[in-house]
């Protein structure tokens, strides 16, 4: 960030929720940079930044697709970059069109696409078809310029509510970094994803960003400003409900064998430009297979493909409580999470907890989770669910690793002994473990895929309240080792040796790794080999700050993702100042960041986890159209000015199917937009800030943030108690009246939005509602991130309230 | 001499500055219903459990709306006025910067509360043994090679330690390097005869609750004056009620002669 | 000396037993649970009435001691001469029980030794610490002829009034060392007291035979020094002090209130204690008081207004804000009124006039204090100021406390004089 002229912050609210990344945006601002911040409030990170630009919940898409119009129609792209390394000049199917809100291959009776009619025109090898001119009408950047032609400003402020001249100040300040020599960085978050169109967003910024040229540079880049301290560490383990360790796909009921899994999910590039990471897909499978079940999983047996289980329905977060609400889930285990405050349309997932046989909730504190028998309003005897609670200890008080947003690893010890019977979560999951094989041995069904697991973490066979695993066996099985005496790529490795490189993984059972990625993390067996340890301030030879020795960062710590594309095609970086690789013609190698493959200039094309190369403006992965297109929100105050399709046609309706519970708001009703968001002061659902007494000073009730015009309208004072509903349901906090907040003038009327933080619960030293009680079940397209951004509501004053 | 440097600038009211300060000074939360004043702010005002407070002020300036954070701690005066006012030099100026505290000293008078500028020394009302409370600067961390807790939480650089000197220079090189970023004044580079800490903006001081129009030079000033001619008035009186007693009583004892028959005085002197 | 029976207890004193009762419960209140727990006093508001009060105002009208001491001894005014020693009692228990008052007061008065090594003379505070503490040393000493002679302890009224004035030139000298830490003033100081004494000795000055001189002369310059400095305090506050009271001539200003209020406060004293104590109060002599009393309230007035007038302060007067109105209240009462009120022969004639004439400029000064103190202090616009019942209360119970001892010690030392003005005693 450091490197920015211009730095676009949307749909995040970097200065309160991530201030350490701020500390570099001060830097960069510091250096003539500007910052930009498009939030629908005038935030803390607002009054960092030089131009603020409002914009009403829920029109992201509107927003930046008027930019990427700006681009286009001014011809405010980097061409050279544009048509090198993107999809832009690749030739579309005729078959596809666009219609009133609607891509092509529609159904609405699934509401899903075919989308077969989205792809590319393929010549004889298989390749797709280029115009490098970019001038055939069906190549991608032909296609792009008539879908975004409708975006023109005044029709996005129509939408969004911004205020035209600054809305057109941002597109020609931002867009000003389509020169070479200029980089534009983007910092997005929640305020992006969590919409029903979410994924789309984050398509819309990248287009941008690709088109200006602004994709591996440093000083570029599109930013995700992960949450929870280790989320991105959680997510590169497999976390996610659809995904095994290393962003592997969890295998369906369609993946009959390893063989079939490796077809369904390995692409093919006939390009022989491409490098086409992805093909090594069946070694980093056969690995983490290897990493599972040991001498187990072996040739024969197909490395244990059959134990794992195999997704047959959806395991999101909406479905699930759904599916608990319906009584067809009997357990939970909440390992530090907290959904009766995080979850959306809380009253219903506080009921589904209801209807569990057992919960485990394994945490620092007692959540509103784990004593949601005994909440306000509820009877205990009524709730038959069997609660536990497992004493976790913090993070200061255990060792490990953790991964932030740069997928910077860094290696943190303990600082102190934990308190009272707190274990840390590894002693847990290994105590845990460890008695469910002991349940297994003796009866069970289907016992191997427990019994088999390769468990040995230095800490003895059965559970010992005081020997903590050994985490340094977890990082060294995570790297992976070679199960054999073998030789890769002309060297020799003795069995056991770690594996010093994931290019090296192979799919004959000969290595094994934990998380693909992760593989050079440890490359020896002693403590002083954790490469996530290394706490050396030296930089890279480009001095841009990569601190190359600092801590570890996957993949192979390369510090800045598709680097290659920072360079010209001769390997001369666009912008010599702050040159993040460079081809030495000499020595005839890469120098500054680890390089995305070591293959000169020509050879290999940049963007080497896409099948074709190419960086893709246009997508053909989404569920939800190969280009981004403005819906309206779940709930909305106004129709789409756009087309006729209200909401995203791709979207799983929740109302529709499960409809108890399920209620949506109208205009009638519910006349404002509501939002929630987070402030500075609290984490999350809270059990972690309100139980400390400086925290709880700082903010000690939930607030809701109104406009001093709305206030008026609904005799509201600062101070006063309010009452916020939604179709869903109702809830109390202080009005917060103030300046920061404005009302949309929309292309019909003028609209209001509140804001409401949803830090509180009915536990801890301050308590107050959630405000998750009026969210929706709804969730992305793609993702599935439910809308916690936009819905509709109403604002009253609290009557013989103060 | 050590001094802080404060640019609202900078600042992005993250106040993870106010809890480190409560953090590494062992002071305990406070209850706070709400918000006490404009903005996020809490607590209203420093307290003896409170040494440091982030102010939020939402302005309008060159019609823009600014959303300005202040930062309220001790200034660390360079001829502290608190310090003058102590009767018994338990508010003491190091020569490293801080001004300190000795609670053994101090008599609980609160005439350092009265004579700050800043309105900065706390008392704590509510103990039986009550102490004066303020941002110590951090004296302890200081003497031990380190900056202040706030100095080091800050995640922005908003508050940055060191030489006096050197501060004092980089915030006239801001003001230089960006003079429409700025007002053009570094508050407390000469404000009651400078102060440790100083404070940079881009609004009117006064806008975020600093006093203006103090005066350049120190406060202790207008105290010296009247304190400097003690020792000649206590000589003078003791001259001048010698000779006028003199006078006066020579005048009646001569009367007293010349009248013989006046009575005698009252009392007798015992002799 | 003059003791007239009447009836004990009176109502009079059951009230004040059971003040002091409610005050002595209330102050064990305060050193259990912290000044905060019976005190409505803040950050904003550091010092309030105990400080306006107590402090300020007590001191101010204990200025008796002094004027009359100095009056009658070193200026001549030996007719006064009567009032002398109810002046020096009043003051004296004045001074103690502000004293008392000072240590509910301050937070941590288990330090107030400390002021006798941790020497801060920058600090008016210091001075005005140090002043009280010798001065009420000379109270004292100016009072114990009294007991000596109820108990007719010639022999140690004979030692006392040879060592007094050594001791006094100890004082002196070592106040001055505090107040410069420098030798040489100290030395300065005592050669002029030495020269003095010796020059009385050896009969080259007139020698005051019931009083030492030099003890009457620390007490002036003791009381001098410290009821300016009680101004001085507030030189420091340039910024917060309004600008109708915040001058540099503010000492002087203390200084002279309080030698105005000194013949006041004699008068009215003199006259409310007839009953109490029962004797009979010398009229003629409070009228002569009386008669002084325009000039010098018109003096102060004088000065009062040039100052305003000098440093542009005008317009603030006519301002309708609680400080411009507190301003006039304490013009008009404590000076305008008492200057048209004494100069009226027919009242300075009589009991009742001269009583309450005198009335308003006490409350004048108390008011002047309160001003300079509370309300012309200005604070943050949350914080509001106003005493709890319980601090009034603490203030009464002290008061009440030295009222009842003050009868006790009237009745049973020979401090007045009956009305005969050969003053000879009983
Ligand atoms: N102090 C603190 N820091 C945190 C957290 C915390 O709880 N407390 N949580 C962490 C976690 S897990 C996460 S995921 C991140 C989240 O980080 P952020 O995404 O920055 O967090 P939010 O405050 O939820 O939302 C950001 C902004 O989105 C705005 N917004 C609302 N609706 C829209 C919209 O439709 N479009 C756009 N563009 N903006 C909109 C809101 O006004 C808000 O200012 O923060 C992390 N950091
Ligand atoms: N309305 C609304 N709802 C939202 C959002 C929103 O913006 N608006 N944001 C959403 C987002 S982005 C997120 S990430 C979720 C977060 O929702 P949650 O993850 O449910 O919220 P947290 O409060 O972070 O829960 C983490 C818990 O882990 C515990 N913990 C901390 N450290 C440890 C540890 O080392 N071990 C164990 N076992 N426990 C530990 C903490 O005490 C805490 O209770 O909420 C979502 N909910
Ligand atoms: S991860 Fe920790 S240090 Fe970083 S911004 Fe968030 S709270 Fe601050
Ligand atoms: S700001 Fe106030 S408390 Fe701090 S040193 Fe200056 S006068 Fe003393
Ligand atoms: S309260 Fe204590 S520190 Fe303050 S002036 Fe009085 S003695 Fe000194
Ligand atoms: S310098 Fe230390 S004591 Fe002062 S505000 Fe900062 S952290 Fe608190
Ligand atoms: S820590 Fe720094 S940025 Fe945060 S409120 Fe304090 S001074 Fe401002
Ligand atoms: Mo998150």
């Amino acid at each position: 960030m450091v490197h920015s002229n211009v730095a676009m912050i949307i749909g995040s609210n970097v200065v309160e929720n991530h201030p350490v990344a701020a500390k570099w945006l001060t830097r960069t601002k510091e250096k003539g940079a500007i910052i930009i911040s498009v939030d629908p409030r005038y935030t803390r990170t607002s009054s960092f930044a030089d131009i603020y630009c409002k914009m009403r919940s829920g029109t992201d898409i509107a927003f930046v697709n008027g930019m990427i119009n700006y681009a286009l129609q001014n011809n405010y792209i980097h061409r050279d970059y544009v048509v090198a390394y993107t999809n832009a000049s690749f030739i579309i199917s005729d078959k596809y069109s666009f219609q009133d809100g609607l891509f092509s291959g529609y159904d609405p009776s699934t509401r899903k696409y075919d989308r077969a009619s989205w792809a590319y025109e393929l010549d004889a090898q298989g390749n797709p078809q280029k115009d490098p001119t970019l001038q055939h009408p069906r190549c991608v950047f032909q296609i792009m310029k008539k879908h975004f032609a409708r975006y023109d400003s005044e029709t996005v402020c129509k939408i969004t509510g911004s205020p035209r001249d600054i809305y057109e100040q941002v597109c020609r300040v931002y867009t000003s970094t389509w020169a070479p020599d200029r980089v534009g960085v983007w910092l997005y978050a929640m305020g992006t994803t969590q919409h029903t169109h979410g994924t789309q967003n984050i398509r819309a910024y990248s287009i941008l960003q690709l088109l200006l040229g602004n994709v591996g540079m440093a000083g570029g880049g599109i930013n995700a400003l992960r949450g929870e301290s280790n989320v991105q560490g959680s997510t590169d383990m497999g976390l996610l409900f659809h995904l095994l360790p290393g962003y592997l796909a969890s295998p369906t009921k369609a993946d009959a064998n390893l063989a079939a899994y490796i077809k369904n999910y390995t692409p093919k590039a006939s390009d022989p430009k491409s490098a086409n990471w992805w093909g090594n897909y069946s070694k980093y499978i056969t690995s983490l297979l290897k990493a599972w079940y040991g001498e187990q999983a072996t040739r024969e047996n197909d490395f244990a493909f059959h134990y794992l289980p195999k997704r047959s329905a959806d395991y999101s977060w909406i479905s699930l409580f759904e599916t608990m609400y319906a009584g067809q889930i009997k357990g939970l285990i909440c390992f530090g999470q907290n959904p009766a405050v995080g979850g959306p349309n809380a009253n219903k997932e506080r009921l589904a907890l209801h209807r569990l046989e057992w919960m485990v909730s394994v945490d620092l504190w007692e959540t509103e989770t784990a004593s949601f028998w005994k909440r306000p309003g509820v009877n205990p005897a009524d709730i038959a669910t069997e609660v536990f609670l497992l004493p976790a200890c913090s993070s200061v008080e255990k060792e490990g690793s953790i991964s932030n947003s740069g997928r910077w690893v860094q290696w943190r010890h303990k600082a102190v002994e934990p308190i009272g019977e707190a274990k840390s979560d590894l002693w847990i999951l290994d105590a845990l473990c460890k008695s469910v094989k002991q349940e297994y041995a003796s009866d069970g069904v289907f016992p191997a895929p427990i019994l088999h697991l390769a468990w040995n973490y230095g800490n003895g066979e059965s559970v010992d309240a005081h020997r903590e695993p050994d985490v340094q066996l977890v990082a060294r099985e995570v790297n992976g080792n070679f199960t054999r005496d073998t030789s890769v790529q002309g060297k020799a490795f003795q069995k056991n040796d770690q594996v010093p490189s994931f290019a090296l993984l192979q799919d004959d059972g000969s290595s094994s790794s934990g998380c693909w990625i992760y593989c050079a993390s440890y490359p020896g067996l002693e403590a002083k080999d954790n490469q996530m340890a290394r706490r050396n301030k030296q930089d890279a030879a480009n001095n841009i700050g990569l601190y190359p020795s600092w801590a570890w960062c996957w993949p192979m710590n390369r510090r800045i993702l598709y680097n290659r594309a920072s360079v010209d095609a001769n390997g001369n970086p666009w912008d010599a100042r702050r040159w993040v690789v460079r081809w030495n013609t000499e020595a005839k190698r890469w120098e500054g960041d680890v390089p995305d493959g070591g293959w000169p200039p020509q050879e290999k094309l940049p963007f080497i986890m896409k099948p074709e190369g190419y960086a893709g403006l246009w997508a053909t992965s989404l569920v939800d159209g190969p280009l981004p297109e403005h819906y309206e929100p779940l709930e909305s105050p106004v129709s789409n000015l756009m087309s006729s399709q209200q909401v995203s046609p791709a979207i799983k309706l929740w109302h529709t199917s499960n409809k108890e519970m399920n209620l949506v708001g109208d205009f009638a009703r519910f006349p404002i937009v509501g939002t929630t968001y987070r402030v500075s002061e609290h984490w999350q659902a809270g059990a972690m800030t309100r139980n400390l007494p400086w925290l709880s000073e700082l903010v000690p009730d939930v607030f809701v943030e109104i406009g001093v015009d709305l206030a008026q309208q609904k005799g509201i004072e600062n101070g006063n108690r309010v009452i916020v509903e939604t179709a869903r349901g109702k809830m109390e906090g202080y009005a917060l009246v103030t300046r920061r907040f404005e009302p949309f003038q929309l292309h019909d009327k003028v609209v209001h939005e509140i804001g409401i933080i949803w830090h509180f619960g009915y536990n801890g030293l301050v308590q107050g509602d959630s405000a998750n009680v009026l969210t929706p079940h709804i969730g992305d397209a793609n993702t599935m991130i439910p809308e916690f951004k936009a819905f509709l509501c109403n604002v009253f004053k609290k009557e013989g309230g103060a | 001499m050590k001094a802080m440097l404060i640019d609202a600038t900078r600042c992005v009211g993250c106040r993870s500055c106010q809890i480190a300060c409560k953090e590494w000074n062992n002071l305990p939360g406070e209850q706070t219903e709400f918000f006490a004043a404009k903005g996020y702010q809490n607590p209203r005002d420093l307290s003896a459990k409170t040494w440091t407070l982030i102010t939020y002020n939402e302005l309008k300036v060159n019609n823009r709306f600014e959303w300005v954070f202040g930062k309220r701690q001790c200034f660390h005066c360079q001829e502290p006025a608190c310090a003058t006012a102590c009767p018994v030099r338990a508010l003491e100026k190091t020569s490293a910067g801080p001004v300190v505290y000795h609670p053994n000293l101090c008599l609980g008078c609160r005439y350092c509360q009265l004579a700050c500028p800043f309105k900065i020394p706390r008392f704590e009302w509510h103990s039986p043994v009550p102490k004066i409370t303020k941002c110590t600067m951090c004296a302890d961390r200081v003497a031990a090679g380190l900056e202040p807790a706030c100095a080091k939480a800050c995640p922005t650089d908003a508050i940055i330690f060191g030489e006096r000197e050197t501060l004092a220079a980089e915030a006239e090189n801001r003001i230089h390097r960006n003079p429409r970023g700025y007002v053009h004044h570094v508050y407390g580079k000469d404000e009651v005869g400078g102060t440790c800490v100083m404070h940079l903006s881009n609004v009117p001081f006064a806008e975020l609750g600093f006093s203006p129009n103090l005066p350049r030079r120190s406060l202790v000033q207008h105290v010296q004056h009247a304190m400097q001619p003690i020792p000649f008035l206590i000589a003078g009186l003791g001259i001048a009620l010698g000779a006028i007693s003199w006078i006066v009583n020579r005048r009646i004892e001569l009367q007293e002669k010349e009248q013989q028959q006046c009575p005698q005085p009252t009392h007798d002197s015992p002799q | 000396m003059s003791t007239t029976n009447t009836r004990f207890p009176t109502i009079g004193q059951i009230v004040l037993g059971l003040l002091a009762v409610v005050g002595i419960s209330l102050i064990a209140y305060r050193f259990v649970y912290g000044i905060g727990a019976v005190a409505n006093l803040s950050d904003g508001y550091p010092w309030g009435v105990w400080i306006a009060l107590d402090v300020l105002t007590g001191i101010a009208l204990a200025s008796g001691g002094f004027v009359m001491a100095g009056t009658i001894h070193l200026f001549g005014g030996r007719k006064f001469h009567a009032l002398a020693r109810p002046a020096i009692l009043t003051a004296f228990l004045g001074y103690l029980l502000f004293i008392i008052g000072l240590l509910v007061d301050i937070g941590r008065p288990w330090n107030i030794w400390k002021a006798m090594y941790s020497w801060h003379h920058e600090s008016p505070m210091f001075e005005v610490a140090w002043c009280v503490m010798l001065y009420t040393t000379v109270l004292f000493l100016e009072f114990l002829p009294a007991v000596f002679e109820k108990f007719s302890l010639t022999r140690i009224h004979a030692y006392w009034h040879s060592l007094v004035p050594w001791l006094i030139m100890f004082m002196l000298g070592f106040f001055t060392l505090a107040m410069t830490y420098s030798w040489l003033w100290a030395g300065i100081i005592i050669c002029i007291l030495l020269l003095w004494e010796l020059a009385m000795r050896t009969k080259l000055m007139p020698r005051d035979k019931q009083m030492p001189i030099i003890l009457i002369m620390a007490g002036v310059i003791f009381s001098c020094m410290h009821q300016s400095s009680l101004g001085t305090l507030f030189l420091i506050v340039p910024h917060k002090l309004h600008i109708l009271w915040y001058t540099p001539i503010l000492p002087a200003l203390f200084l002279l209130s309080a030698i105005m209020v000194a013949p006041a406060m004699v008068i009215v004293e003199a006259i409310l204690t007839e009953k109490s104590v029962g004797h009979k109060a010398h009229t003629h002599l409070l009228s002569r008081l009386g008669q002084v009393i325009p000039y010098l309230l018109s003096l102060y007035l004088l000065l009062k207004v040039a100052d305003v007038v000098g440093r542009g302060a005008v317009p603030y007067v006519f301002m309708l804000n609680a400080q411009a109105i507190s301003w006039w209240a304490e013009i008009t009462i404590g000076c305008i009124v008492p200057i048209i009120l004494f100069l009226d022969p027919a009242i300075c004639n009589s009991h009742k006039g001269l009583l309450w004439s005198s009335v308003p400029v006490i409350v004048g000064i108390l008011w002047n204090r309160m001003n300079v103190a509370v309300v012309g202090i200005k604070v943050e616009d949350w914080e509001i100021y106003y005493p709890k019942w319980s601090e009034l209360f603490i203030t009464m119970g002290i008061i009440s406390i030295g009222l009842l001892v003050f009868q006790i010690l009237a009745k049973n030392l020979p401090i007045y004089e009956s009305e005969a003005p050969s003053g000879a005693h009983n």
